[in-house]
């Protein structure tokens, strides 16, 4: 099953993640890689105050109370990039969809801003560029080429790095071959510093990734709506028995 | 016998027992002209925010997230709804042959037509990138609800434009051959009318299949809306309910919309002669049966929820019940169904001050109806998420003031044009309608066995 | 010809059809997106030629090794680099946002001098300053007068901070204090621990068996975060620390013992109380339970009788008077018994309040004779390759600690009757923003005759300095930074200028040795270069001499030239290689140094509306000096969906009689001054505290970082810790008020 060839004679790959949150420690490097990586403009004050933060990451932090304790977690919550995404059936004009190798894609030139992908979404995991993206002068000129500065009145969300995988399946091509896994790495999982996050082809059973999402510790958030995403979450405390 | 009227048309020759229904096209006040520069400038404000927006972005909206859809979505819903009343009422009521509804039709047909303009408008306003709301079309996606919603309002537009005109043109051939101005005007759309008996045919065979084509569409219009909502997965959106719940909705709202604008109108322009009494009080049960329906499927759905017990579903029923959004869910349910129940089914209190009293009420009810369906689920999502309320922006809140001055233009643009009741449909009420009815009532009665003696006052010759 | 009207409608209708039907592009093309053609955004710049060029991230101790990614020699992002020990590729939030520091608009381009504090700058040329500089402290050189010189250093241990310190040991008399912590956890582990002098504590987290972490998080571990936290997932996964727990213990919950499996809530200043209950239970069948008792009775009268120990400090009436069930407490022994080693940390937070040297005290006791730092491979006093460059440079002798060192400039200060000092220089420390009472510093420091920022913003403290001389940051200058504390390998990493410097800018070092060429030193000082970059290589080509360890280059693959080689050393100093060094490690035994303590002072007594202020401390915001960049005031509230603002901590017994709602602005009361942030209900502190994070509230420093939040350092607390001197940070008993 894992090794079946695509039309393209690629191998059908479902790239995925693996968040391991007992290493987890809710530092937020991943968020600001993210940040980082993708040009995602911090906004002002006043609009973050309004609930206007363009992370494609975040930190979700749930206290449930327990007596006078609580049960706290904290997981990173980031685009699952959906099986079935249920972003992808309500968008008007095709700017949401889902690509290659499973990856959601978003493309801002088509996209009319309608927002529907974002109420569809469960997760609440796409972001709305509410006004004109600002950029302190000099760091405009030192974000990142690999990935399209967005304007105003578009959607935008986590695409896996999947600049990456372009660059990353470019150079394969110029050697006639298919990306290895260890070639493509989002920014986030690169730069954990709790090595808390695991990331690649979900479909390659004997991959670290599948392995790991196997674990009896091993989760999906809102499973019970079957989107089926790509993300699996490990907590001793979701422990299957 | 000229009054001081800033404009006035030429006077025909003989005057016809509907004078009144002439003159708001063929004089018109200060009054009037006062009132179109007041909407005008609440107008033209809502167009200045919108440029506003349109050159800055949605940030001069007060949505964020998670509350991603705010009051553009909330009007256009409402809108729309409004528009049922117009033509499904119009529609249903001449299939039914209700009689009552003469002096109604005209009104609400002009209500759906305006109203689905204006609310077919605000989904682009409230797109981010409107200038590629062309890209609809050339990349439309068929399995998308937004879709079915353009193409569902589109044929609505196009039907009860359509719905609207056609029985006008009798009406626009009486005001050609009146010579009111502008003269052009009413020669051409009078479509050479010159009311011979095969015309007639034509016309009434032309509204019959208007009126029974026009309902699905209808239905279709408002059900389409809710699947916007209803094909997600969003706790409070998720639910079957939506389609009937959404149409009867609409048509509450509609109904209460139409009452105002006939009673505004009639006091504005004295109608009363046409609009009397019973018409409201016909409308009104009406009004009455639609709130207990409303009310009933409003029960289902929280009952459903709140029975459940599913922790989303939950915690969005418990939002509305006893969370920020209590005051407006506990008001709304006051003024959709107590004040209504309350009011309107008492006899002595169906009158049309208390009716005007429970329709302004409807109407702010529905429009709270529809902001609680919309933001609530959105402020709640599935997952944990920093809550932001959502709060409505000055842009939002002056250009929904602006629809509604548009509605009230539009409305007043009309009646300065074209007649508010139907000329023709009262007179043809007068003529015919009286023995008609008669007749078909006789018909539903037992047939005679045979005529005997007694029976010598037998039915009048040809009311078979 | 005349044609009807319904032949009109039927060709309108039949054209509209077709229309539709058919090519609309001629109806489309006039149509242009708006967007981002108009705004002049380049947005594909096109291919360029992508190079890497590796430095080091200066922001924590943990040094982690960082790559500049460049497209045509324009810098655009900031990688972790896969080999480096320390870090492993990671790169936390404060390392990703240094590109926004370096183009920061706000940074200091020239120098500032103003003639009081208090009195508006002007701008100088750097010739003007570094004469004013060279004037005043070469005077007091120059006769003698030495020791009315201090020089007080907020940056991270490196070769530059040593060149620093051995200048400013080479006068007599003069005085050097590093602000960072670690620096005070080593010199606490020399007194209490007695090793020898120039060792280092190391331990490794990820064969620890029971972690039991004081007042710290791994995030707050000064020491080396991102290391720690890798070995902290490490220790879960090993198999045979399966269901080692770890434990911690404090006041407030932080995001980190979330992930724990144990929070042991104490009140803020009573962690000791439970560190000596478990001491208690531990050492009851302990076989050296004579030898260790003596040693707490330096500090606690009842441990010189074993019964009085074990009444006063037995789990039960410790689990009451805090509030615990002694199950909880029970648990904990357990745990530490079962699982062998157990290493116990104490963290920043607990070492800067007033009894922090107890529980700091009690918890590396603790570890002592439960051999937990030994047996976790960790406790090695060997030297470290700087050490040994350091001396081989001949830069002087290493920094003798100071332990009351804060105490003895500062505290003088805050009687401001007079000063001791009449030069002092702040190297990249806002003293007045990061110690408690900060009036009472901007009034003492405005007495001095002479201060000097090095700085790369006008903050708080510059503005009374009377020289402010801008300074490059790290991604701009030459460095050698010192290997990452707590890391069981040492590693060579050269930090280098990755862009050329923004703003017309020196280096401290590059300062010093020109104020040195020109007089202004004391005899012996004698650096081996001229500049920095020189310094740097010299350095680099001494150890590489020694040669003890591997060359591992770019790709992490061990490279055949030897260290000893010149291309060696051009390969380190070029940034292809990094030098993994052998780690010095073994067990020592550490003497008993016998030192009277003070007795720990009883704090104040809380009224029945107040509540317990509990500052504490992040690696993410390093006491405010990091908050000038967007990214992390963006970020570091994101656990409570707040960006751009602090907040407070209350547990929700104590919110709910004040009707106060997680998001409501609150007031904070002290003695004699008042803050406003926000509140957030949450059970992760313990009932009567309030936790609210240090470093927000900047008055200056740029416009991202003015203004937001509050900083509870405001509210004047002149408790000074019994044991270091230093000025304490709370808890300071407040009332909390929905504004």
């Amino acid at each position: 099953m894992s090794k079946e060839l695509s039309e393209s004679g690629l191998r059908h790959r479902r790239w995925g993640m693996v968040i391991d949150l007992d290493r987890c420690t809710g530092c937020a490097a991943c968020v600001a890689a993210c940040k980082a990586e993708n040009n995602v403009p911090e906004v002002s004050p006043e609009e973050a105050q309004m609930g206007r933060v363009m992370s494609w990451m975040r930190i979700a932090r749930k206290e449930v109370a327990e007596g006078e304790r609580a049960s706290i977690s904290m997981y990173p919550s980031l685009c699952q990039h959906c099986e079935t995404a249920p972003c992808t059936w309500v968008c008007p004009v095709h700017a949401t969809y889902k690509g290659i190798d499973g990856i959601v894609g978003q493309t801002y030139p088509r996209c009319i801003g309608c927002r529907y992908c974002m109420a569809a979404c469960p997760y609440t995991v796409k972001v709305f560029n509410w006004s004109e993206p600002r950029w302190e002068e000099a760091l405009r000129e030192h974000t990142n080429p690999d990935v399209s500065l967005r304007y105003k009145g578009v959607v935008e969300k986590c695409t896996f790095c999947s600049h990456r995988l372009l660059k990353a399946r470019d150079d394969a091509a110029v050697e006639g071959r298919d990306v290895r896994e260890e070639e493509y790495q989002p920014a986030c999982v690169e730069v954990c510093p709790a090595k808390a996050m695991l990331f690649g082809d979900l479909e390659d059973e004997d991959s670290r990734v599948a392995t790991a999402a196997r674990s009896p510790r091993g989760h999906q958030l809102l499973e019970e709506l079957g989107t089926e995403p790509a993300v699996h979450y490990l907590d001793e405390r979701e422990r299957r028995v | 016998m000229r009054g001081n009227a800033v404009s006035e048309s030429p006077r025909p020759l003989e005057e016809s027992p509907d004078e009144a229904l002439y003159r708001p096209i063929e004089q018109t006040g200060p009054g009037f002209y006062w009132a179109a520069a007041g909407l005008l400038a609440i107008f033209f404000f809502g167009a200045y925010q919108y440029l506003r927006q349109f050159s800055l972005g949605l940030g001069v909206t007060g949505m964020n997230q998670p509350v991603t859809w705010g009051f553009y979505i909330i009007n256009f819903v409402f809108f729309i709804g409004i528009s049922h009343a117009g033509t499904l009422i119009s529609a249903i009521l001449r299939l039914n042959q209700a009689e009552w509804r003469r002096p109604i039709t005209r009104m609400a047909e002009v209500i759906t037509a305006i109203v689905l303009l204006i609310g077919g408008l605000h989904p682009i306003i409230d797109l981010g990138r409107p200038d590629r709301a062309l890209n609809i079309f050339m990349w439309g996606r068929l399995q998308s609800p937004l879709l079915w919603d353009v193409m569902s309002i589109t044929a609505y537009l196009a039907a009860s434009t359509v719905y609207l005109y056609v029985p006008m043109i009798p009406d626009i051939a009486k005001l050609r051959d009146r010579g009111t101005r502008p003269r052009w005007l009413y020669e051409f759309l009078s479509w050479n009318w010159q009311g011979t008996p095969r015309q007639h045919q034509v016309l009434s065979r032309a509204m019959n299949l208007l009126m029974v084509l026009v309902i699905p569409v209808a239905v279709s219009v408002h059900t389409v809306i809710s699947y916007i909502f209803a094909m997600t997965l969003e706790a409070g959106w998720h639910s079957t309910i939506f389609g009937p719940y959404f149409v009867a909705g609409a048509i509450f709202s509609g109904i209460a919309c139409l009452m105002v604008v006939m009673i505004v109108f009639r006091k504005v322009y004295h109608f009363e002669a046409y609009l009397k009494e019973v018409h409201f009080a016909n409308l009104a049960k009406l009004m009455l049966v639609m709130a207990v329906v409303w009310f009933y499927l409003t029960f289902s759905e929280y009952l459903t929820g709140f029975f459940g017990q599913e922790p989303a579903e939950l915690d969005v029923i418990m939002y509305k019940f006893t969370g920020p959004y209590a005051f407006p869910f506990w008001l709304m349910v006051f003024l959709n169904f107590i004040v209504p129940v309350a009011i309107l089914s008492r006899k002595r209190t169906r009158t049309i001050p208390w009716i005007l009293v429970v329709s302004l009420g409807i109407v702010v009810g529905m429009w709270l109806e529809r902001l609680i369906i919309v933001v609530p689920s959105l402020a709640v999502p599935y997952v944990p998420f920093p809550s932001h309320p959502y709060w409505p922006s000055l842009a939002e809140i002056s250009i929904f003031a602006a629809a509604i001055a548009a509605f009230c233009l539009g409305f007043m643009a009309f009646a300065k044009f074209f007649p508010l009741i139907s000329i023709w449909e009262i007179e043809e009420g007068r003529e015919s309608a009286i023995r008609e009815t008669s007749a078909r009532i006789a018909s539903y009665l037992p047939d005679d066995p045979e005529p005997s003696a007694s029976d010598e006052e037998a039915v009048p010759e040809g009311a078979k | 010809m005349a044609i009807s009207r319904r032949q009109l409608l039927q060709f309108l209708g039949a054209a509209g059809v077709s229309i539709s039907c058919g090519d609309n592009d001629w109806l489309l093309s006039g149509l242009q997106t708006y967007g981002s053609d108009r705004l002049g955004y380049r947005d594909l710049r096109g291919p360029g030629l992508t190079s890497f060029s590796r430095s080091v991230c200066r922001d924590c101790p943990n040094h982690c090794s960082l790559a500049v990614r460049k497209v045509d020699e324009l810098p655009v992002g900031l990688r972790g680099t896969p080999w480096h020990p320390a870090s492993l590729g990671a790169l936390c939030v404060a390392g990703q946002s240094q590109m926004q520091a370096l183009f920061d608009p706000d940074r200091l381009e020239k120098p500032l001098l103003r003639e009081d504090a208090g009195a508006p700058g002007r701008t100088a040329e750097w010739g003007e300053a570094l004469e004013l500089l060279g004037t005043r402290v070469g005077g007091l050189v120059a006769s003698g007068k030495g020791e009315r010189i201090a020089v007080v250093d907020g940056r991270t241990p490196s070769l530059g901070t040593r060149l620093l310190e051995s200048w400013v040991r080479s006068i007599p008399g003069a005085a050097y204090l590093s602000l960072r912590i670690e620096t005070a956890i080593d010199q606490m582990a020399q007194e209490f621990l007695g090793g020898a002098p120039g060792g280092r504590l190391r331990f490794d987290l990820a064969h620890t068996g029971t972690l039991l972490l004081v007042g710290s998080e791994i995030l707050e571990l000064d020491g080396s975060p991102v290391t720690q936290m890798r070995s902290h997932g490490e220790r879960r996964e090993d198999p045979l620390l399966d269901h080692a727990p770890t434990l911690y213990l404090g006041p407030r919950q932080s995001p980190t013992a979330v992930q724990g499996d144990y929070w042991i809530p104490c009140q803020p200043e009573e962690e000791h109380e439970i560190l000596l209950s478990f001491a208690e239970a531990l050492s009851r069948e302990h076989p050296r339970r004579e030898a260790i008792l003596p040693q707490y009775a330096r500090w606690i009268p009842e441990a010189k009788d074993p019964v009085s120990f074990a009444r006063r400090y037995s789990l039960e009436s410790v689990a009451r008077a805090q509030g615990l069930k002694t199950e909880v407490l029970e648990a904990a022994v357990r745990a530490i018994r079962e699982f062998g080693p157990a290493v116990t940390l104490p963290g920043p937070s607990v070492l800067r309040r007033p009894r922090g040297f107890v529980a700091a005290s009690a918890a590396l006791a603790l570890n002592l004779w439960t051999d937990g730092f030994r047996e976790a491979g960790g406790l090695s006093w060997g030297s470290d390759p700087l050490s040994d460059l350091a001396k081989g440079l001949g830069l002087g002798a290493r920094a003798e600690s100071d332990p009351g060192g804060l105490l003895g400039i500062l505290q003088p200060l805050l009687d401001i009757k007079r000063s001791p000092v009449d030069v002092l220089l702040c190297v990249e420390t806002d003293l007045v923003h990061e110690l408690p009472g900060r009036d009472q510093i901007a009034r003492a420091l405005s007495h001095i005759p002479f201060l000097a920022c090095f700085s790369t913003h006008e903050n708080e403290t510059s503005r009374l300095a009377h020289v402010t001389l801008p300074t490059l940051l790290d991604l701009e200058s030459w460095d050698l930074p010192a290997p990452a504390w707590g890391v069981p390998e040492a590693s060579l990493q050269v930090q280098r200028p990755a862009v050329v410097p923004v703003v017309e800018a020196r280096s401290v070092e590059d300062v010093v040795l020109d104020l040195a060429s020109a007089g202004v030193a004391g005899p012996g000082f004698a650096p081996r270069g001229k500049n920095t970059r020189t310094l740097v290589e010299a350095a680099v080509g001494e150890i590489a001499k020694r040669g003890r360890g591997e060359l591992v280059d770019a790709r992490g693959r061990r490279a055949l030239a030897s260290v000893g080689k010149r291309s060696a050393v051009t390969s380190l100093v070029s940034g292809e290689s990094v030098w993994v060094a052998a780690s010095e490690s073994g067990p020592t035994t550490p003497r008993t140094k016998a030192t009277p303590a003070a007795a720990p002072r009883p704090g104040p007594d809380l009224a029945p509306d107040q509540l317990w202020l509990v500052p504490f401390d992040s690696a993410a915001i390093q006491s405010g000096r990091i908050l000038n960049r967007p990214m992390m005031m963006e970020i570091s509230g994101m656990h409570y969906g707040l960006a751009w603002e602090s907040w407070v901590e209350i547990h929700p017994s104590d919110a709910r009689p004040r009707r106060i709602r997680s998001g409501d602005r609150v007031k904070i009361r002290g003695q004699r001054a008042e803050i406003s942030c926000r509140a957030i209900v949450t059970r992760a502190v313990t009932p009567r505290v309030a936790a609210i994070p240090v470093g927000f509230g900047h008055e200056a420093m740029g416009r991202v970082a003015a203004g937001k939040g509050a900083s509870p350092l405001k509210l004047p607390n002149t408790v000074l810790d019994a044991q270091s001197g230093a000025p304490a940070w709370g808890p300071l008993p407040v009332f909390i008020e929905r504004a």
